[in-house]
């Protein structure tokens, strides 16, 4: 086995400013040093035409991401844009992670919105900064700037040869370009190229630095018993007892904050993780759980059903769906049922703090540094401009580590026992203070007329808002929610009727990789299937039948910006019809299940392979998948997260469930909050289709199509209709 | 103090001699590498080697390992030279968060010692114990039939 050949190390600890062997506070003067400017020495830069580019006169370009990378490749697409029109290559660059800081824009790293949102953005920034050192060596050499050309660094005119760092100083005193001219995409060299993530040596190394590994001098680790019940408080505990575990040196209450992100706990604070968990386990709290806790999954159950039976809130409504089911030959209904589903990312939430006077940094695997910002100088009653927030690699997030709470826990404890502390959820903590994805109870009815033609459409989707976290919050899910998969129904009846119910919740609802989007495919794709079947017709003929002529789709989810174009959505489902080699015969116990979804502008269909043996055991052979995101960055990061989103839509599919008894969780690791394990892993093949020019989501697509084409494919192996989520204890036989 | 043989050093710890392995190399030792992610011994992040053997080091207390050698992900490179496994991993561009990988490697590379050619089955059987939610399992089967020689599956 041979050697790797030197790739250029980028330490995370560097791009963070935890160098060596860690910050080091106390030593530096001035609050100035305690924020570095990431990953530079003002001192020593001398071209900074923006916030995303800079050249030191050493040579060194530094690019700065202001996305946070989870898994799903954005420190790396983000360093591409910038690289392409910059004209540098990428091995060459020093990446440095940004604080969280709104001169940056939106760095709230969710919503598959990286490339989409920054495509034009970071290319601009690139392509100026080209521009300025293409004018400075014109300058130098007495010739006109179009006949110089840049690459790789250097900026070269006929036999000469300038390196941007030679340019770095003279291109300072030009003026910043407003409208820099962007790359033909014909031109692109690095753009749609496969690449491997900038991270990826410093992970198989294992140096790579998540909120986990935070380290700084004198810092305290702490484990923080919370409230079961979300809004319960303590009434008492055994301090004393935790106080007297080797190396525990503090016990710290936190009351619940007032933007409804973390509930009551009682803190243990001891000088390693091991020690806070024991003293923690020696607390022994007894809570007041208050008054969310009457609330148990079965009843939960019964209420959305009930909530189902009556009008929700209108999100679409075209031609008259009642009039049209009242002279209708027969209406066809069914509902569809899945639970509370939770992130089991691996890197449980960590997040460091450290208070100095009215000031606070804190490192954090974060998804939202801004808000961390907010959130915590809220909680600290200081300015945001006194909190610096430096971000770290995320151990997956899915969604999760958008909410601060974890870092506020940290800083409020950083101010009360005036040293650095580092707060770690346990996997329990994790899995039993999350924020949600929703349960939800859907209603589909379809109106069929003369020879089964198809004239109207009803759905009623149940779930509780995310508003439910917010104190001010307790709401009907909003066009926003509505719009992720419920309204953006793509099927031509000509009487529609879209409504959502009101349903409160009793734990915290949060994001979860492509959100309400997985209930509501799995129900409509589900719901077409079993159309299709009842009708007697091929599912995929009759999905593409329903979808008719392309058409631009103009519904709450839409946006003019990135048009929903049913051709596209067409074009996949196609695509993974023909990979799948739909239609063909197979062995008895055997199936294939189509679907196909839009969501986050972009476009993915499936078909899933399964076998089901006569004992009812599923295994899913394979997946074809075809997915549409407009113009690819890095084609190996798409087919990465195509390949995540099946083992997430299929973990979910097969386990995802999480109970409630008397309002608190019930389930608290892997082993009864299962995912799929290697072995289960389908093959997956996927095809990239690239339609259009602006890029859409692809961090999300993939995960909606999965749930719905392996129960279509388990009905067409075995005639069992799964409604309900998840598979584990249906009998399949 | 608990005396350790940890990636070839001869080091000791002044310890609780129930604290789990997994951290006393990551808060006592500062290898950061091995990673904490059940605490039960059910989803593989934490695996080191013990005497050769994949071991989960959140549920192996320090003192059931005093003395014994002990190797770590920080142990496999040698310098700049990547361990082979290390090196498939990285030509497959296997990780995505990363954040399981240092577990998923130990225990491939304890495959890889005592079957150097494995099967899909026997990759299956090795690996079911490590679990990764980016769904990176595609790629880690290929990564260990590179690092295997057979250049990918």
């Amino acid at each position: 086995m041979s050697a790797v050949t030197k790739v250029s190390r980028r330490s995370f600890l560097q791009t963070t400013g935890l160098a060596g062997s860690g910050l080091i506070l106390g030593v530096r003067h001035g609050w100035a040093s305690l924020i570095p400017v990431p990953g530079l020495d003002p001192e020593s830069s001398v071209f900074e035409p923006n916030v995303w580019v800079s050249i030191g006169e050493d040579g060194v370009v530094s690019l700065t991401v202001h996305r946070q990378e989870m898994g799903q490749g954005a420190r790396t697409t983000c360093c591409m844009l910038l690289s392409e029109e910059l004209e540098v290559d990428l091995e060459d660059v020093k990446v440095v992670q940004a604080l969280g800081d709104p001169k940056y824009g939106n760095q709230s790293t969710g919503g598959s919105t990286t490339v989409r949102l920054n495509w034009f953005p970071l290319r601009r920034a690139g392509a100026a900064a080209r521009e300025m050192l293409v004018e400075a060596a014109a300058r130098r050499w007495g010739v006109p700037a179009a006949d110089c050309r840049a690459e790789s660094g250097a900026v070269l005119h006929g036999s000469e040869r300038l390196t941007y760092g030679e340019l770095a100083a003279a291109a300072a005193e030009l003026p910043v370009p407003e409208d820099p001219s962007l790359k033909d995409p014909a031109d692109f060299k690095l753009i749609g190229t496969p690449q491997r993530l900038i991270d990826t040596e410093d992970m198989v190394r294992g140096d790579a630095v998540y909120g986990y590994d935070v380290d700084l001098p004198d810092l305290l680790v702490a484990s923080v018993e919370r409230s079961p019940v979300a809004k319960g408080s303590f009434l008492s505990y055994d301090a004393d007892a935790a106080r007297a575990v080797r190396d525990v040196v503090d016990v710290i209450e936190l009351e619940p904050n007032a933007t409804g992100l973390t509930n009551a706990g009682v803190a243990v604070l001891a000088t390693n993780t091991w020690a806070a968990m024991q003293g923690r386990a020696a607390l022994n709290v007894q809570w007041e759980p208050g008054p969310l806790a009457t609330e148990t999954s079965d009843q939960r159950r019964a209420e959305l059903e009930q909530i189902a039976s009556e009008p929700g809130t209108v999100g679409r409504a075209e031609g008259d769906f009642e009039a049209a089911a009242a002279s209708a030959e027969r209406i066809f209904e069914a509902t569809y049922y899945a639970p509370y589903a939770v992130h089991a990312m691996m890197e449980p939430p960590a997040a460091t703090a450290h208070v100095q006077g009215d000031r606070c940094d804190v490192w954090s695997a974060t998804q939202a540094p801004q808000w961390t910002v907010g959130e915590v100088a809220g909680a600290l009653g200081i300015p945001g401009s006194n909190v610096a927030v430096h971000v770290t690699l995320l151990g997956g997030a899915f969604g999760r580590k958008s909410k601060p709470d974890y870092a506020v826990e940290a800083a409020l404890l950083s101010q009360k026992s005036g040293r650095p502390v580092k707060v770690l959820f346990t996997r329990e903590d994790e899995i039993r203070h999350a924020f949600y994805h929703p349960e939800s109870y859907q209603v589909l009815r379809a109106a069929l007329g003369p020879g089964g033609s198809p004239t109207g459409w009803m759905h009623r989707s149940v779930f509780p808002a995310i508003g439910w976290t917010f104190p001010d919050g307790g709401a009907t899910p909003g066009g926003q929610e509505r719009g992720l998969g419920l309204t953006t129904m793509p099927y031509r009846f000509p009487n529609i009727q879209i409504e959502a119910g009101r349903v409160a919740s009793s734990v915290r609802i949060g994001w979860m990789r492509s959100v309400c989007n997985m209930f509501h495919a799995t129900a409509v794709q589900s719901f077409m299937d079993e159309l299709a079947h009842e009708l007697g017709r091929d599912p995929v003929e009759f999905h593409m039948a329903m979808l008719g002529e392309p058409r631009i789709m103009e519904v709450e989810g839409s946006d003019s910006q990135f048009p929903y174009d049913t051709g596209r959505l067409k074009a996949v489902g196609e695509a993974a019809a023909e990979m799948a080699g739909w239609g063909r015969t197979l062995p008895a116990r055997q199936g294939l299940g189509f679907a196909m979804h839009y969501s986050f502008f972009s476009y993915a269909a499936m078909v899933a392979h399964v076998s089901v043996s006569q004992a009812g055991e599923l295994t899913v052979h394979r997946v074809d998948t075809a997915v549409d995101c407009g113009p690819v960055v890095n084609p190996d990061a798409i087919e990465a997260q195509m390949q995540g989103a099946v083992a997430m839509g299929l973990s979910l599919a097969k386990f995802g469930r999480i109970s409630l008894r008397e309002g608190a969780v019930e389930q608290g690791n892997y082993h009864d909050y299962p995912v799929v394990r290697l072995p289960e892993m389908p093959r997956i093949n996927v095809r990239i289709i690239q339609t259009g020019d602006v890029p859409t989501g692809i961090g999300e697509p993939g995960v909606p199509p999965t749930m719905p084409a392996v129960l279509n494919a388990i009905f067409a192996a075995t005639g069992v209709r799964i409604r309900d989520l998840p598979l584990e204890g249906q009998d399949l036989s | 103090m608990i005396t350790l043989l940890v990636n070839g050093e001869r080091l000791t710890v002044d310890a609780d001699p129930a604290m789990p392995l997994l951290w006393v190399l990551r808060d006592l030792l500062n290898l950061k590498g091995t990673k904490y992610a059940c605490g039960a011994g059910l989803c593989g992040s934490c695996t080191v080697h013990v005497d050769g053997e994949p071991v989960r080091s959140c549920i192996a207390t320090v003192e059931s390992v005093a003395g014994r050698p002990v190797t770590t992900i920080e142990g496999l490179a040698n310098g700049d030279e990547l361990h082979p496994v290390q090196l498939a991993w990285f030509e497959t561009n296997t990780p995505q968060c990363g954040y399981c990988q240092p577990g998923q490697i130990l225990s491939a590379v304890a495959l890889l010692e005592r079957s150097p050619k494995p099967t899909d089955e026997e990759i299956d059987e090795a690996m079911s114990g490590n679990l990764c939610r980016c769904g990176t399992y595609l790629r880690i089967r290929e990564a260990i039939h590179r690092a295997a020689g057979g250049g990918g599956s």
